[in-house]
C-alpha cells in the first residue's frame, strides 16, 4: 500500500473529517434524458472534497457518467435533457442559476474523455487551444502555459522537440496525456475524467494513474471508472451507483475492505453485473 | 508436426463461384461506364481538337480563344472553288481585291472568330454564382447542422431544400427572370414604368425594377439552382467531423461559434470543396437559366471593358455571352460543314473549361485534406 | 455468509476448496492433539507415534492452503469479504500447524514418560486438556459456521484456560520439589501443561481471525469489540465516512 496515511485514517479513531473543504455539493439531484418522463438520476446527494480523487463506480447505465456530465453542464448540449430536481453547487455556486454562464463554468471544470480526442493540429496548438479561446494571444504567455501543462502531464520530455508536429503522431497513451495537458492548461479547479484509461494499454494506464495522483495536489479530480482495481488504486473516496441511485459513498479503503451495503459488496466482489 | 492433409483447403462451392461472378459483374459495369465516358470525351476531343490548332506557327489557334464570334463569309469564285473568310478579313480582302469574282455569297453566323466572349462570360457566371452559393450555402449548412435541432419543422425545411434540387431548370429560369431581372432593387434616378414599387432615398429612388438581363441576375439564378447540392453536401461534411472535436472544444469552455470556427469548419473544408466541385459541374452547363437572365448573343466588348469604362455596377448589370448558350446557338444554325469546326471547337473548349474548374477544386481539396487529416 | 454466488463459478469453487481444506486441517490438528493426550493417558505409544506421523500431513496442508490462497488473490483479486476470508484461511492454517506442532512436542515427551513407570498424577492432565480441547473445538466450529458470538466466547474461555493451566502446572511443580524420584517425568508434565496452554492461545488467535473475517474489526491486542452491524460504517447519503 503506497498511502498508509489513508489506511490509518480509515480507523474510527481519526478525526480528519471535513477539514478539507468541499468543492462540489450535489443535493438531491434528479436528471432525465427525455424531458422529465423517466429519471436517469433519482435524487443523488454527495459532496466531493477538495484536492482528492473521487471515483464513481457502478454497472453500465447506472448514471455515473450522466452525473459527471451534469457537473460541467455538458448535458446542456442534449436537447431533451432536463434537471428534474435538486441543485449542484460548485465552489458554493448553484451551477444552474440564471446568471451562470455554462461556458465560464466549463473553464473552471474541465473534462477528459474516454476516447482521447486531440485536435488534428500540432501539439502546441492543442495545448494552447483553451487559452486561445479565452483570447490569450501573447506568445510568451502561451509558451509558458504549454510548457507548464506538458510538464504537469508528464509529457514534456517526449514532446518538447516536436511541439509543431501533429498531435496524431503520438501514441494512444501520449494522446490521452496530451488531452489532460490541454485540459489543465486553462487551470480549472476541477477535472472530470470519464473512463480515461479504458482505451489504453496497461503501461499507459499506469502512467496516467500516476499522473492523477500527482495532479490531485493542485486539482480536485472526479473519475468515472469501470475498473474497480483502478478505483481502489487511485481514489480517496468511492461512490457506488446502481440504476440511478447512490448506493454507498465512503472512503475507498472502507468500500473495498468492508462495505456497509450488501449491494456494494456484491458488485465489487463480482456477484452480479 | 506437419499435417498429412491440408485442413484449410479451398473448397469449390457455388458460393465461391457466385462471389467471383459478382466481382466480375461489378467490374464489368465500372469498365462499361468508363468505356462510355472515354467514347464520349474521345469523340468530342477528336472533333474539337483540330480547331485548337492550325498549320502555321505558333500552331495553337490563339484567335479561337481570344476573339469573339464572327460571321463567316462563304462564296465561290468562277472556277468553283469555295472560299471562306471571317467577316472583318473579308472586308479587308474586298478592298484589296475589288475585281475578284464573288458568286453565291452567304454568311454563316458565329462560324468564324473564336469563343473568347462566351468563355469569359461563362467563367464569370460560374465564379460569381459559386461565391453567392457558397456564402449562402455554407451558412445555411452550418445553421442546419450545428444550431438547430432535429424537430419536425427542421425536417420539413431540409425536405424543402432537397426538393429544390428536383425543380426543372426552366422553372428556375423563369423564377430568376421574374425576380432578378424584373423585381430586384436598384438605385436609379428615374423610376421605370414596370417597377414593382419605389421609394425615394435622398435624390434618387430605390426602385424594385430588376437588374435586367445581367451577370448578376444570371449568377443569382444559378446560385439558387445549385444551393440544394451545396447545402446538402456541406451539411454532410460538417456532420462527418467527429463529435469528439466539438465535445473537447466545449469542455474547454468555448462558445458554439468558436467551436464551429476552430474545431469543426477547418476539418469540413475538404468536404466543402467537394461540394464546390459538384456545384460547378452542375451549374456550368446550364443553358435555360442563363438564357433568360444573363445572356445576349451580340456583344462586341469583353465584360472587363465595362469594368474599366463604366464602373462596378455596370459591370454587374451587363449581359454576357455564355458558352453553353453559344453552343446551343451554333447547334441551331443550318447544317453547313463550314460551321462544324466552330461547333466542335466550342464544345470541346466547354468540356475543358468545366473539367478545369473541377480539377482546380480537386487539387485544392487534396492539398487541404493532407494538411488537416485526422 | 454470502447468499449469492459469484458470476465466475471458478471463483466460488476456489473459495470453497480453500475453506474445505482449512477445515480438514483443523480437524486433523484436533485429532492429533486428541491422539497425543490419549496416548499419554492410556499409556499407548502407538497413538503418540500416530500423532507425530500425522503432523506431516498437517504441514503439507499448510503449504497447500497458502498456495490456494495466493492463487485466489492473483487470479481473482478478491475484495471485502472474499479477501478477508482468504487472508483468514491463510492465517488460520499457520495457527493450526503450530497446534499440531504442540501435539508433536507433547507426543515426544509422552513417549519419554511412558518409558518410565506409571505416575498416578498423570490423570490431572486430562482436566487441562479438556478445557483446551473445548476451546479448539469451539474455534473450529465458529470457523465452520462463521459464528461471531462463539468466536468471542472462545476468547472469554481462554481466561478459564489460563486459570486451569496455572493450577495444574503449580501442582506438578510442587510435585517436582517434593518427589525427586520421578523428577524428569514431572518436568515433562509441566512442559506438557505449557504446551496445552499454547494450544489454547493459538485457538484464541483463530477466534480473533474469525471475528475479523466476519466483521472486519481487528480485536487483537486490545482492539474494540465490533459494534452492531446496523451502526457500522458509512451511510449512503452525504459525506464520505472516513
Amino acid at each position: 500500500m503506497h498511502d498508509t496515511s489513508n489506511a490509518l485514517s480509515a480507523l474510527p479513531k481519526a478525526t480528519k473529517k471535513k477539514k478539507s473543504s468541499t468543492v462540489i455539493e450535489v443535493d438531491d439531484i434528479g436528471f432525465s434524458y427525455d424531458y422529465g418522463k423517466t429519471e436517469t438520476l433519482k435524487g443523488i446527494s454527495m459532496e466531493v472534497p477538495k484536492n482528492q480523487v473521487t471515483a464513481l463506480i457502478g454497472p453500465s447505465g447506472c448514471g455515473k457518467s450522466t452525473l459527471l456530465r451534469c457537473l460541467n453542464r455538458m448535458n446542456d448540449l442534449i436537447d431533451t435533457a432536463k434537471i428534474t430536481r435538486g441543485t449542484i453547487r460548485i465552489l458554493g455556486q448553484d451551477i444552474h442559476a440564471a446568471d451562470v454562464d455554462a461556458i465560464e463554468l466549463r473553464k473552471q471544470v474541465g473534462m477528459v474523455f474516454q476516447k482521447y480526442n486531440p485536435f488534428p493540429k500540432s501539439i502546441y496548438d492543442n495545448v494552447a487551444y483553451g487559452l486561445r479561446i479565452q483570447g490569450v494571444k501573447k506568445k510568451s504567455v502561451l509558451d509558458e502555459a504549454v510548457e507548464r501543462s506538458l510538464k504537469s502531464a508528464a509529457l514534456w520530455d517526449e514532446a518538447k522537440d516536436r511541439l509543431k508536429d501533429s498531435a496524431l503522431g503520438l501514441s494512444g497513451g501520449q494522446q490521452q496525456r496530451l488531452c489532460i495537458a490541454r485540459t489543465i492548461a486553462v487551470r480549472p479547479k476541477v477535472i472530470l475524467m470519464d473512463e480515461p484509461c479504458s482505451a489504453l494499454d496497461p503501461i499507459a494506464t499506469a502512467k496516467v494513474e500516476g499522473l492523477m495522483l500527482e495532479l490531485k495536489k493542485d486539482f480536485t479530480i472526479v473519475i468515472v471508472t469501470h475498473s474497480m482495481q483502478q478505483a481502489s488504486r487511485i481514489s480517496d473516496q468511492t461512490a457506488f451507483f446502481y440504476l440511478g441511485e447512490l448506493i454507498e459513498y465512503a472512503s475507498t479503503s472502507k468500500i473495498f475492505t468492508s462495505p456497509s451495503v450488501q449491494q456494494t459488496e456484491d458488485y465489487i466482489s463480482g456477484r452480479f453485473g | 508436426m506437419i499435417a498429412s492433409e491440408n485442413p484449410f483447403k479451398a473448397k469449390r462451392s457455388w458460393t465461391h463461384l457466385r462471389g467471383k461472378l459478382g466481382v466480375g459483374a461489378f467490374g464489368a459495369a465500372t469498365y462499361f461506364i468508363l468505356f462510355c465516358a472515354v467514347l464520349i470525351f474521345g469523340q468530342i476531343a477528336y472533333k474539337g481538337l483540330p480547331t485548337f490548332f492550325k498549320s502555321e506557327a505558333p500552331y495553337v489557334n490563339t484567335e479561337f480563344f481570344t476573339s469573339n464570334p464572327e460571321i463567316l463569309r462563304v462564296w465561290h469564285d468562277a472556277e468553283g472553288n469555295k472560299f471562306s473568310m471571317p467577316d472583318k478579313d473579308f472586308d479587308i480582302w474586298r478592298e484589296k481585291n475589288p475585281d475578284a469574282v464573288i458568286l453565291d455569297p452567304h454568311a454563316l453566323n458565329y462560324s468564324a472568330g473564336g469563343i473568347a466572349g462566351p468563355l469569359v462570360g461563362t467563367a464569370l457566371l460560374v465564379f460569381f454564382c459559386m461565391i453567392i452559393a457558397l456564402s449562402v450555402g455554407i451558412s445555411a449548412a452550418i445553421y442546419l447542422s450545428e444550431y438547430c435541432g432535429k424537430g419536425r419543422i427542421m425536417s420539413l425545411i431540409r425536405l424543402s431544400i432537397l426538393n429544390l434540387a428536383g425543380v426543372p431548370s426552366i422553372v428556375f429560369a423563369l423564377f430568376g427572370w421574374g425576380i432578378f431581372c424584373h423585381a430586384a432593387p436598384v438605385i436609379v434616378d428615374h423610376v421605370d414604368e414596370r417597377s414593382l414599387f419605389a421609394f425615394s432615398i435622398g435624390s434618387s429612388y430605390l426602385s424594385f425594377q430588376g437588374w435586367g438581363t445581367s451577370l448578376l441576375a444570371g449568377s443569382c439564378t444559378l446560385a439558387i439552382m445549385v444551393l440544394p447540392v451545396i447545402i446538402t453536401a456541406c451539411e454532410e461534411s460538417l456532420r462527418a467531423v467527429p463529435g469528439g472535436f466539438r465535445e473537447a472544444s466545449f469542455a474547454l469552455g468555448s462558445s458554439q461559434w468558436q467551436t464551429i470556427r476552430k474545431a469543426v469548419l477547418p476539418y469540413a473544408l475538404p468536404g466543402i470543396l467537394t461540394a464546390t466541385v459538384l456545384g460547378i459541374t452542375r451549374v456550368a452547363g446550364e443553358t435555360a437559366p442563363i438564357m433568360l437572365t444573363a445572356t445576349s448573343t451580340d456583344k462586341t466588348d469583353m465584360p472587363m471593358q465595362a469594368l474599366q469604362n463604366e464602373g462596378v455596377w455596370a459591370f454587374f448589370t451587363q449581359s454576357v455571352q455564355a458558352l453553353p448558350f453559344h453552343i446551343y446557338t451554333l447547334a441551331k444554325l443550318p447544317d453547313d460543314p463550314l460551321s462544324k469546326p466552330m461547333q466542335n471547337g466550342a464544345t470541346f473548349a466547354f468540356l475543358l473549361l468545366v473539367m478545369g474548374f473541377a480539377f482546380i477544386s480537386i487539387l485544392l481539396r487534396n492539398r487541404v485534406r493532407k494538411k488537416l487529416k485526422w | 455468509m454470502q447468499p449469492s454466488e459469484h458470476i465466475l463459478t471458478t471463483f466460488d469453487q476456489a473459495l470453497h476448496e480453500l475453506r474445505e481444506t482449512t477445515l480438514t486441517m483443523a480437524v486433523g490438528a484436533q485429532r492429533n492433539l486428541q491422539n497425543t493426550i490419549n496416548g499419554l493417558l492410556q499409556r499407548d505409544k502407538q497413538l503418540c507415534n500416530q500423532a507425530i506421523a500425522d503432523d506431516e500431513d498437517e504441514d503439507q496442508l499448510e503449504i497447500l492452503i497458502d498456495n490456494l490462497g495466493m492463487q485466489i488473490i492473483v487470479r481473482f483479486q478478491p475484495v471485502a469479504t472474499d479477501l478477508r476470508m482468504v487472508i483468514g484461511a491463510m492465517k488460520t492454517s499457520t495457527n493450526l500447524e503450530r497446534i499440531s506442532d504442540q501435539a508433536v512436542s507433547i507426543a515426544k515427551r509422552s513417549r519419554k514418560i511412558l518409558k518410565n513407570e506409571e505416575i498416578p498424577e498423570v490423570g490431572r492432565i486430562e482436566g487441562l486438556y479438556q478445557v483446551a480441547a473445548a476451546l479448539l473445538a469451539d474455534a473450529i466450529t465458529a470457523y465452520a459456521d462463521s459464528n461471531t458470538e462463539l468466536a468471542l466466547s472462545v476468547i472469554e474461555q481462554q481466561k478459564e484456560l489460563k486459570k486451569t493451566h496455572k493450577k495444574t502446572s503449580r501442582f506438578f511443580s510442587r510435585k517436582l520439589e517434593t518427589e525427586t524420584a520421578h523428577y524428569r517425568d514431572y518436568l515433562d508434565l509441566v512442559l506438557i501443561c505449557r504446551w496445552l496452554d499454547r494450544v489454547g492461545g493459538l485457538a484464541t488467535n483463530i477466534a480473533e481471525d474469525i471475528v475479523f473475517e466476519i466483521t472486519s474489526t481487528d480485536i487483537r491486542h486490545g482492539g474494540e469489540l465490533p459494534r452492531e452491524l446496523t451502526e457500522d460504517g458509512s451511510n449512503s447519503n452525504g459525506t464520505p465516512q472516513i
